[in-house]
């Protein structure tokens, strides 16, 4: 009586909880689902230090919202139609909050204002050896070559240009480190266009940044239809190329949701057709779906309130869980059809169900405590999933009274009682040595096993789209954000005098044709240090008495130039250019992304290369040390994907062990025979999949755990009923079904979920065939 | 590829790149080059006058200058002081002494597009003109002398050069430059007959 009371109060339960998430999903979803479909949040955090975590945060976020579009066509005339197109209709899209196409007087006129009142703080290079090596006193026919250069600009067209500034600078100073800071483009200006002539086409770039991330679905969406109308009605002749993350953020998101609604509508309906051809009662078919349904509802409620967003590919293989989370409902559906006395059955099988679900969670746990975000909300939505198919089956199925299916009493059940007579066993010698022999082969193949550890495995996005953007960066020629140093300090001055102290070496990669290009903020903006140094260089090599300002008004034969811009240096402000000035004025706005300003007392910048060799990566890697790093992106990831995978091995036999030891108490010394089934399934899988030239990768080895998981229960049960007809139809049919859901997971395009899918898929094949074998023999007459 | 921040970049550059593209209709090319047919090859002497408003006097030079099609403009100033710049695609070099002491990329900021604007004058590229510069013939005398007016089409080649005009009769005599700042430079040629 009390027992009956108790399980009245936890099925009330149950539903009270059922019905609570139900109504959560119904409140989130009146709100909108935002989910996450950036592949990069399924990779580990790989960061194994500050610099380098605060680093891709700050990359990320820079690089994540631009867009860049490159208009062409054979014909200038058409290009810049296009061009000037295509900037009308971006510039009326909510999606993008900034538009940067055909550029105006303003823009210009104010970009060369911002460095100006800093002139005498800054020089060139070459200016500075010149102005330290040559002594301006000296005495000789040639004129110091700074004076030298200046007069031939003067003397050339060039003086249309440049005269405008001979007032404040006559040497043109400040006109020779504008040329040596401005950023080495691809592009030039033309008509006001940023333009190129490549491949016999004028090309014209349209840069824009998105109003949101790029993996909101509604931002997707809008640039997705923005892109073909435009496309669509781009003149005849000019081609639209196009660049940014949220092009492969939307193509990853589509194929994602496509894939979701496949395996979900796939394997459900096959599963449907499969219990309905067996059951022959759409009641019984429909009782057997509604522990996936609960299953689904709760874990998909749980995952939105735990994680701040559900990513599509957590749902992709949520969707598998159909074919697992059905498994209990079977198991007690064709108990109960087989008893006699039906409110006995679930007393009879409870040890089995437990056994099963407890060996799922294991394997789902050991997925879970990866170090891949995405992976572990797979697992959670899994386990979550299965706990709840699992309660509903206990507490709310034995409700229902089932009526007697005839078909599988009369011909079902004495088919099996046949098969189970003829199915190879343990005893069988020549069997045995079979499976050995296939055992020793197994194990020959995997000893040459390789295993793919390159991250680009994980690209989603199809070759075309790929191909686009390859050859967008390769005209724009942008530097590269894969590989880059960070440095640090304690201020903002000495942050940039350590940037300083590296520009000798990269200078010397550069001359030695290593890399073609590096940016760093100290050559915009000097330390204060080398700024005052600069204007004391100034003071005394030029704005002196008889300096070379003197000389050069001498030659020029123009007194009124000497006291004018000896008067303008003089009068000038002494304020020096700060990071924090520099930081607001137009100029910087190339190099912003390359302050990352102050964590926890501690200021951090990068410096980033174009055109790196792996001479030069070799050098940069030495250069690291306690306050310099050198990261490269898609080593370090493929390095803790190779870390992971070894670490990976071990988990894998851990969990063997420990579920060896679970099974122990109750199975003793037949304990083996229960986990045989799966293990030797999974070395056969690896085995097969290497065997016919598929790439392993780390996360075949994680699906592994999950054949564990799933692949127990087959054991458990089978052993527990001694074989018996009911089970093994259960069995039979919770491999279907688990095969149709997995299956389907191993026809995704996503890579993930490929590796996922065909792995389960081969695995549970190999349990199905091999379970019995050690499960049904031998220990029939012993009592446990 | 993410630093498409720095494709703002070109807002430092004021460089400014010609290419081929028809801007003039045949009619009008027909007419321009009547007036002074395209050359591939020119030279000659030349004598720069540059005007300064803070200057009482203004800043002479000459020399001689070679341009050809392929190699670019060589403008030697001879006079006051001797010094050699080349202006080719590739951007400006300045030599002393048989060295590059000094340079500009193509690509790099500021002046280097002047040197374009210099050599599609001295070839009478009135086509790669009309890419820029809104062309019109202000008069035409029976002893066939002829001014010729060039008006920046771009707002931001306006903020340094207002009106460009070239003058001339058989051969191209003279152009002047006239500056945003209010300066002016005038460049006049004398060119040797074809070669």
């Amino acid at each position: 009586m009390k027992t009956l009371m108790s399980i009245h109060l936890a099925r009330s339960l149950w539903l009270i909880i059922i019905l609570a998430c139900c109504g959560y999903i119904i409140t989130a979803g009146y709100k909108g689902f935002h989910f996450d479909s950036d592949i990069l949040s399924l990779l580990p955090a790989t960061q194994n230090s500050a610099s380098e975590r605060i680093a891709n945060q700050a990359l990320a976020k820079s690089s994540n919202r631009k867009i860049v579009f490159l208009v062409s066509a054979n014909n200038r005339d058409i290009s810049q139609k296009a061009a000037q197109q295509l900037e009308i209709k971006l510039r009326n899209s909510a999606a993008l909050q900034s538009v940067q196409g055909k550029i105006n007087a303003e823009q210009i006129q104010s970009l060369q204002a911002s460095l100006k009142r800093f002139e005498y703080f800054h020089l060139s290079d070459q200016d500075q050896l010149l102005l330290k090596q040559y002594d301006a006193v000296q005495q000789g026919s040639e004129p110091h070559p700074i004076i030298q250069q200046a007069l031939s600009r003067l003397y050339s067209p060039m003086s249309a240009v440049i005269a405008k500034d001979i007032h404040s600078d006559p040497l043109q100073f400040f006109f020779n480190w504008q040329g040596d800071i401005a950023p080495v483009t691809a592009f030039s200006l033309s008509n006001d266009w940023l333009t190129k002539e490549a491949n016999g086409r004028t090309y014209h770039l349209i840069s824009a940044e998105l109003t949101t991330s790029p993996f909101n679905l509604t931002t997707q969406v809008a640039i997705e239809n923005l892109v073909k109308s435009i496309r669509q009605q781009q003149p005849l002749g000019s081609e639209l190329l196009t660049s940014g993350i949220i092009f492969h953020a939307t193509h990853g998101a589509k194929q994602a949701q496509f894939e979701i609604s496949t395996i979900g509508i796939g394997s459900i309906l096959a599963i449907f057709i499969l219990l309905l051809s067996i059951f022959r009662k759409v009641s019984l078919v429909v009782l057997t779906f509604i522990p996936i349904v609960v299953g689904c509802t709760v874990a998909f409620s749980f995952s939105l309130l735990l994680f701040t967003q559900v990513h599509l590919i957590t749902l992709a293989f949520g969707a598998g869980l159909i074919g697992v989370a059905i498994d209990y409902s079977l198991h007690y559906i064709c108990a109960t059809l087989a008893a006699d006395q039906q409110n006995k059955v679930l007393k009879k099988i409870l040890p089995s169900l437990i056994l099963g679900l407890l060996s799922s969670i294991v394997a789902y746990a050991a997925q879970g405590m990866t170090p891949f975000p995405g992976l572990r909300q797979m697992a959670f939505f899994s386990a979550t999933g299965l706990i709840s198919a699992w309660l509903t089956v206990v507490l709310i199925l034995p409700i229902f009274k089932l009526e007697k299916v005839q078909w599988l009493d009369s011909t079902l059940t004495p088919l099996f009682n046949t098969l189970k007579q003829v199915w190879p066993k343990t005893s069988n010698k020549a069997f045995t040595l079979l499976l050995s022999a296939l055992f020793i082969l197994s194990l020959i193949q995997l000893s040459q096993l390789e295993i793919n550890d390159d991250i680009r495995n994980l690209q989603t996005s199809p070759d075309s789209l790929i191909a686009n953007e390859i050859k967008t960066l390769s005209l724009i020629e942008a530097p590269s954000f894969s590989q880059y140093l960070v440095l640090n300090a304690n201020s903002p001055e000495a942050l940039l005098q350590l940037e300083e102290s590296m520009h000798s070496q990269l200078n010397e990669m550069l001359q030695a044709g290593q890399l073609s290009g590096y940016q760093s903020i100290a050559k915009q903006v000097y330390s204060a240090q080398k700024q005052r140094q600069q204007h004391q260089l100034l003071q005394n090599k030029v704005y002196a008495p008889q300096q070379l300002l003197h000389k050069f008004s001498v030659i020029l034969n123009a007194a009124s130039i000497e006291s004018q811009a000896r008067d303008i240096f003089n009068n000038s402000s002494n304020q020096l250019l700060t990071i924090e000035q520099w930081l607001s004025e137009p100029t910087s706005q190339a190099y912003r992304h390359l302050w990352l300003g102050e964590h926890d007392g501690i200021f951090y910048s990068l410096i980033t290369f174009s055109g790196l060799t792996k001479e030069a990566s070799a050098r940069l890697k030495v250069l690291s040390r306690d306050n310099v790093l050198f990261v490269d992106r898609l080593k370090s990831i493929s390095n803790v994907l190779t870390q992971y995978r070894s670490q990976l091995l071990g988990w894998i036999v851990a969990a063997y062990a420990f579920i060896l030891c679970l099974l122990f108490f109750k199975y003793r010394l037949h304990a083996w025979r229960i986990i045989a089934a799966p293990a030797l399934a999974s070395i056969f899988t690896i085995a097969l999949l290497s065997a016919i030239g598929t790439q392993v990768t780390l996360f075949n080895l994680l699906a592994l755990l999950i054949v564990l998981g799933i692949g127990l229960d087959a054991s458990i049960f089978l052993f527990d009923s001694k074989g018996n007809a009911h089970t093994w139809l259960a069995v039979n049919l919770s491999t279907l079904t688990t095969l149709f859901a997995f299956g389907l997971l191993g026809l995704c395009l996503t890579p993930v979920l490929h590796y996922f899918g065909i792995t389960i898929l081969l695995g549970i094949f190999l349990i199905w065939l091999l379970a019995p074998s050690f499960t049904i023999t031998g220990h029939n007459n012993e009592s446990l | 590829m993410r630093t498409l921040a720095s494709l703002f970049i070109a807002l430092c550059c004021l460089s400014l790149s010609f290419s081929k593209a028809y801007a003039l209709t045949e009619t009008e090319l027909l007419s321009f080059n009547s007036i002074l047919s395209q050359q591939n090859h020119v030279s000659g002497d030349f004598e720069q006058i540059k005007s300064l408003a803070i200057l009482p006097m203004p800043i002479l030079s000459s020399g001689k200058f070679t341009f050809d099609k392929k190699t670019g403009l060589n403008w030697t100033v001879l006079k006051p002081i001797h010094s050699q710049m080349i202006l080719d695609d590739a951007g400006i070099r300045q030599i002393q002494n048989e060295k590059v002491v000094w340079s500009l990329d193509s690509n790099q900021p500021a002046a280097s597009h002047i040197s374009t604007i210099i050599a599609s004058v001295l070839a009478a590229d009135w086509n790669r003109l009309s890419e820029h510069f809104d062309l019109s013939i202000n008069e035409q005398s029976e002893n066939n002398d002829w001014a010729i007016n060039l008006l920046p089409k771009s707002q931001v080649l306006l903020t340094a050069i207002k009106r460009i005009e070239m003058t001339g009769a058989q051969q191209l005599k003279r152009m002047e430059l006239f500056e945003a700042s209010g300066d002016s430079t005038v460049i006049i040629f004398n060119i040797n007959p074809n070669q």
